[in-house]
């Protein structure tokens, strides 16, 4: 254990997690930080924007995916997202949609691209085939369009609901 | 210091969550405070997120709210979409350096594959790789304009601009100003025309696509088949002193789309039959085939005959004027139809509004074929308007001032 070196990652609550250096080099940002800096024995890297649940996450994935790449996910998704990722991103995914989301800015803030993909793949799932309404009621978003601008924006589209 | 491992524990214990809760359905109503952050998502994640979504789907998102509808508007999500499936056009129209213009023109694209989604989505059967997703028709860098969409620009198609893009442009100047996003209507032109429908029919091999690839752009492709599934593209013209955006489609003339080739039918105003002028089967199949499936499907619709292949008859008249059958010769194996007997043809059924011989090779014909269709459908469009107009006050009279017509599609069967 002692071989393989550690990074000391600070979430923004001030929570630390150790994680081998080989793993955590998934993380773009990390990396880049890591090739800067000089070769201290643990080097303790602050995430200040991301909260200790959602860095877990991430540590979490890039523990499994280090040694496995996922695989890239098709454009456009066909059907479910849950028919084309492994089993394991499948469990890795039964969260709930504000760490989801918080996932999604982690996985984007410390550039980790398969994790992004993977997690806006699936918000993409749950939007799709749903209303508008429905969609809004799902991530709890306000309606900010005036009566006259979604009727306008209803009127480009018309085609595709005639379709 | 926690470990990983203490978290992990924590993680699993605590944090497993249904798929009840995924969709907001908590039962103790207390999910509000913990999403809500959708919202703030930053535009270029919101891209992400779209580009993997398809069809209707993809439009739904635009109405949720401001910061989304501001995400489906972007220049790089369209790219990005339509790079996936349109690569060579996509990168064509990098280079046109107007904004708007770009994304009106993704959007065209894109609603053709939604089509084709559609069709997918309802027959189920095939599988995507046996769509094929032919060049755009709009690969001469614009839409085909007979005339101007409206009034105000005028002046654009009399300048017989070669950059064919100004005519896009000044239609879309004359609807607001480029900074405002929801004060542009991109399609603009297509909301303040009626729309008519027109649909091809006919055997396979026929030239159905080749006709209309020849009146769209064009151009002739000699030396492939490729039995088409479906495919559709639209055009503007001016009739009766109102602007019509005609749609074309392109069906498939194997029988075995039979059961899905009835779906374009809805709501059509015109259909053009189509023959292959050197093969009479083809010619015995419109009365016996294609007249029997639209009579019963869409009753009443004007049918324009159109024989095709006209080149080849032309080739093999001789000096004297007289036909010559070569029985063995690839194209005329089973004889030639001549003019005469095309006419009689279209005496023969009843609501056809006339018969046309066409070239797709020499482009001979092709372009009256489709601006008689055009139309012959624009008129009967009106005459069902006048028969529908009395039936349906509510739907017609808030919009008669500006010359919107109710919609007339959903009084015809409706396809679910």
């Amino acid at each position: 254990m002692s071989e393989t070196k550690q990074v000391e990652l600070t979430s923004k609550d001030k929570v630390s997690f150790k994680v081998d250096r080989d793993v955590i080099l998934m993380s773009g940002l990390v990396k880049d930080m890591l090739e800067e800096g000089d070769e201290d024995e643990t080097p303790i890297i602050p995430i200040p924007n991301v909260d200790s649940k959602p860095l877990q996450k991430v540590i979490e994935y890039c523990q499994y995916h280090h040694k496995e790449p996922a695989q890239e996910i098709e454009k456009p998704l066909k059907g479910k997202i849950e028919d084309v990722i492994c089993d394991w991103d499948k469990k890795f995914l039964e969260i709930d949609q504000s760490l989801l989301i918080e996932l999604i800015m982690a996985a984007n803030y410390l550039n980790i691209k398969d994790l992004l993909d993977l997690t806006c793949a699936k918000v993409a799932s749950m939007i799709k085939g749903k209303s508008p309404e429905q969609i809004r009621e799902m991530f709890g978003i306000e309606n900010d369009f005036t009566p006259e601008e979604e009727a306008k924006i209803r009127e480009e589209n018309k085609w595709c609901e005639e379709a | 210091m926690r470990t990983l491992d203490d978290d992990r524990r924590i993680t699993i214990h605590g944090n497993v969550i249904s798929n009840q809760m995924l969709i907001g359905l908590d039962e103790n109503g207390s999910m509000r405070n913990l999403y809500g952050l959708a919202s703030d998502l930053p535009n270029e994640i919101l891209i992400k997120i779209f580009t993997y979504l398809n069809g209707i789907s993809f439009y739904r998102v635009c109405l949720v709210c401001k910061s989304w509808y501001r995400a489906c508007e972007d220049e790089i999500l369209w790219e990005q979409v339509c790079s996936m499936i349109y690569p060579n056009e996509t990168q064509k129209m990098q280079k046109s350096n107007n904004r708007r213009n770009k994304i009106t023109k993704f959007k065209n694209i894109y609603s053709e594959i939604v089509y084709n989604d559609f069709i997918l989505l309802k027959t189920g059967s095939f599988e995507k790789k046996d769509i094929k997703f032919k060049k755009s028709p709009w690969s001469k860098e614009d839409y085909i304009f007979f005339h101007s969409p409206n009034n105000n620009n005028g002046n654009s198609t009399s300048n017989n601009g070669n950059n064919s893009a100004n005519h896009l442009n000044s239609a879309l100047v004359s609807t607001g100003s480029e900074e405002n996003v929801l004060s542009i209507s991109p399609s603009s032109a297509v909301n303040q025309s009626m729309p008519v429908k027109i649909v091809v029919v006919g055997d396979g091999a026929v030239g159905k696509t080749s006709l209309l690839g020849r009146f769209a752009n064009d151009e002739f492709l000699s030396d492939q088949y490729l039995p088409t599934i479906f495919d559709n593209f639209t055009t503007y013209s001016t009739f009766d002193n109102k602007t019509w955006a005609v749609t074309i489609i392109d069906t498939a003339g194997s029988e075995d789309y039979d059961k899905i080739r009835p779906l374009s039918y809805t709501g059509c105003d015109l259909f053009i039959c189509c023959f292959d002028l050197m093969n009479t089967s083809s010619f015995q199949n419109v009365l016996n085939i294609w007249i029997r499936e639209l009579n019963l499907c869409a009753p009443n619709v004007p049918i324009l005959l159109c024989g095709t292949k006209l080149d080849l008859r032309i080739s093999n008249i001789n000096e004297s004027g007289s036909l010559k059958y070569y029985i063995d010769s690839k194209f005329s194996k089973y004889g030639v139809v001549t003019f005469d007997e095309g006419v009689a043809l279209a005496n023969k059924i009843g609501n056809c509004v006339g018969y046309i011989e066409t070239s797709a090779k020499s482009g001979q014909g092709v372009k009256k074929c489709i601006e008689t269709a055009i139309s012959y459908s624009c008129k009967y469009s009106l005459s069902q308007l006048v028969r529908y107009m009395p039936r349906s006050p509510t739907t017609g009279s808030p919009n008669s001032d500006n010359g919107t017509i109710p919609n007339k599609r959903n009084s015809n069967c409706i396809i679910e």
